[in-house]
């Protein structure tokens, strides 16, 4: 799976809604569910899914799925 | 947004007051308190037994988020401990959605100043904050809520919260007018009166902790598992003399002080009024007595709310021997919104065997109290 599937994926089952339904400009905007207590679960889940860790700091700019691929890119590449 | 929470700062002031602006047009009703530097601003516990510190999220020229963070020193293991209550938490996540991933950030940068991190209350576990905590794993549990009805006919009347169901609040009704509720509360507190009984118990309102709750503190603290530093100085900082309305007991036996507990009436104000309605309710924010003498205590306290009128006497307590004295006494327990969450740290330093908070002495007085009681 495409690092972009995997995303969506996350973000689908955190969210509760389908993997199709995940669009490039998804947010708490277009996600009725994104709220502040999903954004952590989110958070945890890719941490998980990408065995990456995020910084504190850095997790309120993962309010998009543009964001979060770019930065999940960014930590594989430095995880590599 | 890369968002770095610290300690507020005067310069902060206008972007506060500029979050506070964009919480009121969104309708949302909390709002950050900003914090008068000049009073403690190193936060040092040797100069204020308890420091109450702003900690702001900032988002280059923007506050997104801030909470308060009290430090204090906990009693735990026969040693003394500095640990954190986080208070207060407002994020602007609560009117845009853009800025969901604030408190998550908020509460794990606090945690790496303060990693002893507590949290009580918060409206419940329901609550967003509640929720959030929850997310990232801290231990939860609820502090058991008591009351004790003093005159049976005026809580069946005016207890709203009870009343909200048309049938209980026919069957209150029936109870009240009947006199069922005044021979069924005569025949509880009968069951307790041994438990009451005053024989040898001096009581004294005090002004003052200084200097004779410190002989309280050091005979007790070794008979708890944790708890806050309750020494004169720290008494005196959290109930200065001229907080409104409170009454420091102080309990001698045969000439000998055996502890102290703090009761007052509610104030009346409309958030009160939504639970109790005009009913006039004392509460025991805090006490302090060896196990042994929780009964004495409570019963002291009891005897005077109910002195100074009180229909319905409530309390919160999380230690073992305080919620057996409370039954005891005729205490019942009713649905507690006093949630409390602990961090991993603070978690092994409470409860490392992994049982609940019983084993704690805990009160409406830990974290943001007794100043709660005052807000509307």
């Amino acid at each position: 799976m495409s690092v972009d599937e995997r995303l969506r994926q996350v973000l689908a089952d955190v969210f509760g809604v389908k993997a199709e339904d995940v669009k490039e400009d998804a947010s708490p905007h277009t996600i009725a569910a994104w709220d502040s207590v999903a954004h952590l679960s989110l958070v945890f889940a890719l941490e998980a899914e990408f065995s990456i860790q995020f910084e504190a700091e850095d997790i309120p700019e993962l309010n998009s799925f543009r964001a979060i691929h770019e930065r999940v890119a960014e930590l594989e590449r430095v995880n590599r | 947004m890369r968002i770095a929470v610290r300690r507020f700062q005067d310069a902060d002031a206008e972007a506060v007051d500029r979050l506070n602006r964009r919480l009121e047009k969104a309708g949302c009703e909390h709002r950050v308190y900003k914090e008068d530097l000049s009073r403690n601003p190193d936060a040092d516990l040797n100069v204020r037994p308890i420091n109450d510190a702003l900690f702001v999220a900032v988002d280059g020229n923007e506050i997104r988020g801030a909470s308060w963070l009290r430090e204090q020193y906990f009693w735990a293991y026969d040693t003394r401990h500095r640990i954190g209550w986080m208070k207060y938490p407002v994020a602007e996540s609560l009117v845009d959605p853009r800025y969901a991933g604030v408190p998550g950030s908020m509460i794990l940068q606090l945690l790496r100043h303060q990693p002893i991190l507590m949290a009580l209350g918060m409206g419940g576990h329901s609550a967003p904050f509640a929720r959030l905590l929850a997310g990232i794993g801290w231990k939860s549990s609820s502090i058991p809520f008591l009351f004790r009805v003093s005159r049976p006919f005026h809580v069946c009347r005016q207890l709203l919260y009870a009343r909200r169901r048309a049938l209980l609040r026919a069957v209150m009704d029936l109870a009240a007018w009947s006199g069922a509720a005044w021979v069924a509360n005569h025949l509880h507190h009968a069951a307790c009166r041994r438990a009451m009984s005053a024989r040898e118990v001096n009581v004294t309102v005090e002004h003052s902790f200084t200097p004779w709750a410190d002989r309280i503190w050091e005979g007790c603290r070794s008979a708890y598992h944790a708890l806050a530093v309750r020494d004169a100085r720290t008494l005196d900082h959290l109930y200065p003399r001229s907080f409104p309305c409170l009454d420091r007991l102080r309990v001698a036996r045969r000439g000998s002080d055996i502890g102290w507990a703090c009761a007052q009436m509610l104030p009346e104000n409309q958030n009160i009024a939504t639970y109790f309605g005009t009913l006039r309710v004392g509460i025991i924010t805090d006490a302090l007595a060896l196990p042994d003498d929780a009964s004495v205590v409570l019963a002291t306290a009891v005897r005077h709310l109910e002195q100074i009128g009180a229909d319905l006497v409530v309390t919160y307590l999380s230690h073992a021997a305080w919620l057996g004295a409370a039954r005891r006494l005729a205490f019942l327990t009713g649905p507690s919104n006093l949630a409390f969450y602990q961090s991993p740290r603070a978690e092994k330093l409470l409860l490392d065997d992994g049982t609940l908070a019983t084993r704690c002495h805990l009160t409406r007085s830990d974290c943001d109290g007794p100043y709660n009681l005052y807000d509307t």
